[in-house]
Order: structure tokens, then C-alpha cells, then sequence
């Protein structure tokens, strides 16, 4: 077991990594971290402009140091000339003529690393980004599932990116270090690490650049060199840092990641016939996205509720066209992205396309993670409304969220705000305990019609009705919208009977001195129209 | 020779005519007599009015149909008569869809009568007449609407046709709210309303499921 594996930890540049022993599995470290380190992502998250030019023309990726051009990557064809990173642009002058210089890009830089990162986030739970050019995945959990570290090894290097260096250590520092300085190394026990990192240069370690050249002028140019001298006398002389850097290196101090949060959103393309502009084909096009949709749903057990097609249009006489946009939505989240088709199909039949669509772009912008519906275990013949739902977000998307609602008691005198616009739910409400006191206006009398707005009526209508119930109501004077009003349900000969009202908020002088019929159909009165009993 | 042979197969179409005109009108619900109730009428829900059940040709509201009623103003009893059945609709947990009404349906009177909110789903009037006919088209399709009450902005007899078809295919009741004088419409049942004190007066303007002896019945709505 022991020659097995220091075999394999001396064979560097070559990962070997051992079988899954019965004797490696009692002996598993707690953690082993892998470290993928990309060497050329500077280079590869500015490629679309490298392709532009040639490519056997040296490209270089530079970054200002201290005001400085320095050449932060060059391409092979720059490494061929002799350029190499860190040095001077002037330099590179010198051995090129005309080389690409292309700006650094921190943030392309970190949008490719996130990219990078979905495509191993199937791996592991557990990875984190360490910017700029790596990312560390904790992989013991990891190891059984895909038969062994080897075979999880070559998984890893089959889903990313060529030349990028993979190394295994218990330590994420370790790895990283052993990555960036070129080591395709696979260490599986903490006591190996110290001789694995031995070799390595002190140029390479994370440290400021001024205990760097105090332990170089010390004689001290390799981790091996520093290993060998007192550890507490290397604190003194060299501070606490060091000494936690070499710790971390030996996994002997906890080193925690920050996990990545997965990526949350999910962008699809797909290009049409250019000069087609059949509404039918475009409909297998958006069919075809959301099945994409579907799998990358299922693949990271997440839901939505929303999803954002964009048609591109022609170039029309070298100009142009602004993207047509759609959104469907649903009002509850769903892991079947195909729910949303008839809303896009309802929406592209309304659609007037000036101009033929190039390809259309699918976005979903909110992945929910983790809330995947199941179905009722206990009642399997249950009904499920599901289609009337997707009913409801067809007509959601046609007609506006403004123009559908549904409608809900709510504890006010004011007639105007006893009821409430809501969003039309799934599931009934249960009722709350400010509900009760809607409950004490179930003996009175209200007309099933309200009128959107009181509508004024004259005092001829009113000699002619019969007057039944009198009720006032006084109320919301806390507030800048008071009502002093008595009510009257009245019924007019020919017409309905309805529900009416005496504003007396406008009418101090006689406000109390109001109590026969006759009185207030006084001329001035403000008699409003309010409700019709239906 | 050859006359004789005609002769005796014409007698043998006419025989089978007579007899099939009664099994036909047995068989087929597109075939009734005028003064009868015509076969759909088992297809028909309780008003929650038995004198109007009495009424009515179809013995209730025709399930799988569209029922238009007429009134001269809003708020003359076309909301109260249907008041029953909106209750228990919602209570069997079936969404009621109100596609533009004229005026706001007032949650407290409908929550005091039995009405449960949470299945009523209202389409603001402020939609155009086109969105209103496609939408009351997809709702009256639909198999697990309960039932649709569509105030439409405009006389079509092309979308009301397909309403119908809408409704009977999906078999859910659909009511057609018209205020004014009433026009040809192609509703297979149609009443007029007209208010007087507490009572309602329901008359039949047109129905395709037979005809009662009185066309007008008095209901006391209270």
C-alpha cells in the first residue's frame, strides 16, 4: 500500500493516480481537494477578438503593474519569439514587431471561470472559485460515485478544458501551489504532502514579495529549505503569516473555501432559416429551446416561473433590427419549461414580424434551486389543475396581469375597501383571524354590484323609490379618505333595487338634523348612487 | 317489369322514413318537436329556484350550453337568478370566471350568500372585444371551467356561435349578459328579465329545447 502509493506521488508531470484500495479507503483523508488551474483563461476570455486576426500572429494579454505595460499571457506563437509573462511590453517590442496586444479582462476573466465552473459543478457539491485562474473542488465525497479517483480524475479532465493542470492534494493550498507550478500531482496523505512540496520554489508561495526575497537572501529557495529550520524561529524572524501559510500547505490549520453559488441562470440559442419567416417553424425552434430548458432544469433539480425568448432580426440594408422580446410566465414555478410553449405561441400569433428571424434566444434569469413539486403520495387520484393554471398564464400573457384578479373580503367599514383586488391563487386562502370581523356584516344587507365609482343621482329618482333599510356609516377618519354617509337600500319603480347613500360630509349644518326622508331629499343634498342589488 | 320493381322500393324508402321519424327524434338531439321537451333536457343543473326549474324547458339551466339573458338595466335580477348556482359551483371547487362585468362583483354580499372568493376569477372590463371573445372562448373550452358569466361589448353572431360551441363541447354552462332591447342571437336559450317590486319576471325569448305552455313566469327572487 505504502510503495503504491509513493510511487505514485513521485511520478510527477504524470498523474497516475492509484487505484481505490480497500487498505486507501480506511486510510482516506478527511478532504482531498482537486485544483484545476487554466493557464491560458486571460487569453481565451478575449478569444472572440484573437480570432479576428490571424492566428499565427503572437497575441499578448497585458495588464499596467505600477504603471507598467506587462505582459500578463502570450499566445504559442508569442512563447515561440521568446516573450514571456511578466515581462515588460517594451521587451515584447523588441522581440516582435507587431504582436496583438490585447488589454487583460478581469471580468471576462471571472465570467469564463464561473462557465468553467458549471461544467464540474456536477462533480462535487462542494467547489469555489479561486479567481483568477482556478477553481478548487472538494472531491472525497465524490470518489466512490465515479469509481474511484482515476476514473473521477480523467472525468474531470474530459469535461474542462485541455490545458488545464489537474492536482489532488488533502490541502487546498497545496493543490493549488502544485497546479500553478505545473504538477500534475495526486497526493492522498497529509504526511506526503511535505516531501511533494519540497521541490517547489519559494517565487511560487503566496506571500508578500518583501518576506520573499528576505528568505531568498537567507539562502532559503525552495519549501524543502524552509521546512528544515526551526519553526518557531521562523515566526520570529519571518511573522505569524509564514508560519499559517506553511500550515495550510500541510493541511495541519484548517483552510476553508468559500463555496460557489451555482450558476442561476440558463441561456439557449438557436438559429433559423435566414429568410424564413413561418411563425409554425419558429414554434419547433422554441419547442426545441425549452426541451434544452427541461434538461438543464432536471440536471440541477430547479424550477421557474419565468422564461425570455428574444428573436433576432435580419440585417435589413446593412441596419440592424431591435430584437423582438417575450416573456412567459407562470404563476407557479414549474420544472417543465414546456408549460410556457402556448403562451409564446399565443403571443407570436399576435405578433407582427417586420423583418425574417435569424435565431431565437431562450433566458431563464431565476433558476430556483431545490423546490422540485412532487406528487401527493396519499391522494394519487387527486385532481390536479395544473392546465387550468397554464388557462390562466395564457390569458395573463395576452391580456396583462393588470385585467385578471381575484376578489377578497377585507376588514373595513368603507364599502370602497371591504373588498380587494388579489392575484388569482392556486390554492385557497386559508381564512385568517382578521377575517372575523368581515364575519359581522354577514346579517347585513349588500348589493352584489358595487359601482366603480358613486354615481351621482338627482332627487327625482328618489320621490319615487321606496326606502327600506337605513344604516350610517362613519369611518376612516385617522386617515385622509373619511366617510360620513348613511346608506338606504332603495328600490325604484321601474328599475332596480339599489343601494344608496346620503353624503353628509359635505354637509355640517344639517348633518344631524337629518332623520325623516323628507328632509334630506332637501335640495343640495348629495344623494350618491353605490351599489345595484343584481 | 322494371316500374314494378321501382314502385316497391320506393314504398320500402317510404316505410322506413315513418318509421325512423320517431326513433330519429328519439336518437337525435338535434330533433324535437316544438310543443316537447327535447332529449337534452336531462342535461340541465338546478337553479336553486323551483319554480323557475318548473319553468324552464331544459327543467334547469342547460349544462352544456350557452344561456342568454336579457335585461334592461344592469342590476335587474340577471346577477340574484344566477346566485344559487354560482354557490354551489364555487363550493364543488370549480373556478367561475366573470369576463368583463359591467360593475365590481361586491366580495361581502358574495361571501355572505355562500360564494367561496377564492374560485372567482374576474376579467376587468377594461379588455377589448376581441381579447373578451377569445378569452371566453378558451375559458367555455376548457374541461375544468365551472362555469363563465361573459358580459360581451358587442353583438356577434359569429363569436357567440362559437361560444356555444365552446361550451357544449367542453360541457360547462355559459351565460350571455346582454342589456337593452334583445336582437337575434344564435344562444340556443334565451330569457328576458324584467324587475317589478321583489319579483323578477323571466320570459323566453327563443329556446331550443322545446317550448312551455306560459312564457312568462314571476319569481320572487328573496
Amino acid at each position: 500500500m505504502s510503495l503504491n502509493l509513493s510511487r505514485v506521488t513521485n511520478a510527477s508531470d504524470n498523474l497516475t493516480a492509484p487505484e481505490p484500495a480497500e487498505s486507501q479507503t480506511l486510510d482516506q483523508p478527511s478532504a482531498l481537494w482537486i485544483c484545476i488551474y487554466f493557464p491560458d483563461i486571460s487569453l481565451n476570455a478575449t478569444i472572440d477578438i484573437v480570432d479576428a486576426h490571424d492566428h499565427d500572429s503572437p497575441v499578448l494579454v497585458v495588464e499596467n503593474i505600477k504603471e507598467r505595460q506587462v505582459v500578463h499571457t502570450a499566445s504559442d506563437a508569442a512563447l515561440n519569439l521568446g516573450i514571456m509573462s511578466g515581462m515588460p511590453l517594451n521587451a515584447a517590442y523588441a522581440l516582435c514587431h507587431k504582436p496583438n496586444i490585447i488589454p487583460r479582462s478581469t471580468e471576462k476573466e471571472m465570467m469564463l471561470l464561473e462557465e468553467y465552473a458549471s461544467l464540474i459543478s456536477h462533480f462535487t457539491p462542494t467547489y469555489s472559485l479561486s479567481p483568477p485562474d482556478s477553481l478548487l473542488l472538494e472531491v472525497s465525497g465524490s470518489t466512490r460515485l465515479f469509481g474511484g479517483i482515476r476514473s473521477l480524475y480523467q472525468s474531470i479532465q474530459k469535461a474542462v478544458n485541455s490545458s488545464a493542470i489537474i492536482s489532488l492534494s488533502p490541502s487546498p493550498s497545496a493543490s493549488r501551489l502544485l497546479a500553478h507550478t505545473g504538477h500534475k500531482k495526486a497526493v492522498l496523505r497529509r504526511e506526503q504532502l511535505k516531501q511533494s512540496l519540497s521541490p517547489i520554489k519559494i517565487e511560487h508561495i503566496d506571500l508578500d514579495e518583501k518576506p520573499k526575497s528576505q528568505l531568498l537572501k537567507c539562502g532559503i529557495h525552495t519549501l524543502g529549505d524552509l521546512w528544515r529550520l526551526p519553526r518557531t524561529d521562523l515566526g520570529k524572524r519571518f511573522g505569524i503569516s509564514l508560519i499559517q501559510l506553511m500550515d495550510k500547505l500541510l493541511a495541519i490549520e484548517p483552510n476553508p473555501q468559500t463555496p460557489a453559488k451555482p450558476k442561476l441562470t440558463f441561456s439557449t440559442e438557436i438559429t433559423v432559416s435566414a429568410q424564413n419567416n413561418n411563425k409554425a417553424i419558429l414554434c419547433v425552434a422554441a419547442k426545441e429551446l425549452l426541451i434544452r430548458a427541461q434538461y438543464f432544469l432536471k440536471q440541477h433539480a430547479s424550477v421557474t416561473e419565468k422564461v425570455h425568448f428574444e428573436l433576432r432580426h435580419e440585417k435589413y440594408d446593412g441596419h440592424d433590427h431591435e430584437n423582438t422580446t417575450l416573456f412567459a410566465r407562470s404563476q407557479k414555478a414549474s420544472h417543465d419549461p414546456l408549460r410556457f410553449l402556448p403562451q409564446f405561441t399565443e403571443q407570436l400569433t399576435q405578433l407582427d414580424l417586420a423583418q425574417p428571424v435569424v435565431s431565437i434566444q431562450l433566458t431563464i434569469s431565476k433558476v430556483i434551486s431545490g423546490s422540485r413539486f412532487s406528487d401527493d403520495l396519499f391522494s394519487p387520484g387527486k385532481k390536479d389543475n395544473q392546465d387550468w393554471e397554464q388557462l390562466m398564464d395564457i390569458i395573463k400573457s395576452r391580456l396583462g396581469d393588470h385585467l385578471l384578479y381575484g376578489i377578497t373580503t377585507f376588514p373595513d367599514h368603507r364599502p370602497e375597501r371591504t373588498w380587494q383586488q388579489k392575484t388569482v391563487c392556486r390554492t385557497p386562502m386559508k381564512k385568517t383571524s382578521d377575517d372575523s370581523e368581515t364575519s359581522e356584516c354577514i346579517h347585513l344587507q349588500r348589493p352584489l354590484w358595487l359601482l366603480k365609482k358613486p354615481r351621482k343621482i338627482n332627487i327625482d329618482m328618489l320621490t319615487s323609490a321606496s326606502v327600506y333599510d337605513i344604516e350610517r356609516l362613519e369611518s376612516g377618519w385617522w386617515e385622509q379618505q373619511s366617510i360620513r354617509r348613511d346608506y338606504h337600500v332603495i328600490h325604484f319603480h321601474k328599475a332596480a333595487k339599489a343601494w344608496v347613500y346620503l353624503d353628509l360630509s359635505d354637509h355640517h349644518a344639517c348633518q344631524n338634523s337629518l332623520n325623516t326622508i323628507e328632509q334630506k331629499q332637501a335640495p343640495g343634498s348629495n344623494w350618491y348612487l353605490h351599489g345595484l342589488f343584481g | 317489369m322494371n316500374d314494378g320493381l321501382k314502385n316497391e322500393a320506393q314504398d320500402g324508402i317510404n316505410n322506413e322514413t315513418e318509421i325512423s321519424l320517431d326513433g330519429l327524434i328519439k336518437s337525435q338531439t338535434m330533433l324535437w318537436r316544438g310543443n316537447r321537451k327535447s332529449h337534452t333536457s336531462n342535461q340541465s343543473i338546478e337553479t336553486g329556484f323551483e319554480e323557475l326549474d318548473r319553468f324552464l324547458p331544459t327543467g334547469g339551466w342547460p349544462s352544456n350550453s350557452l344561456t342568454e339573458i336579457v335585461v334592461e338595466h344592469w342590476g335587474n335580477g340577471e346577477f340574484q337568478i344566477l346566485l344559487p348556482l354560482l354557490v354551489r359551483v364555487s363550493q364543488q371547487s370549480s373556478p367561475v370566471v366573470f369576463i368583463a362585468p359591467p360593475h365590481i362583483p361586491y366580495a361581502p354580499a358574495l361571501e355572505n350568500a355562500g360564494v367561496l372568493l377564492d374560485k372567482l376569477i374576474i376579467i376587468d372590463d377594461g379588455i377589448n372585444a376581441n381579447d373578451l371573445w377569445w378569452t371566453a372562448e378558451k375559458v367555455l373550452r376548457h374541461p375544468e371551467c365551472g362555469m363563465a358569466l361573459i358580459w360581451p361589448k358587442n353583438q356577434n353572431s359569429r363569436h357567440t356561435r362559437r361560444l356555444q360551441l365552446a361550451a357544449s363541447t367542453a360541457k360547462n354552462p355559459g351565460f350571455l349578459f346582454r342589456c337593452g332591447t334583445p336582437i337575434q342571437s344564435p344562444a340556443p336559450l334565451r330569457i328576458q328579465l324584467a324587475r317589478s317590486a321583489d319579483c323578477v319576471t323571466v320570459h323566453i325569448l327563443k329556446s331550443r329545447f322545446g317550448w312551455q305552455q306560459n312564457h312568462s313566469l314571476s319569481l320572487n327572487l328573496t
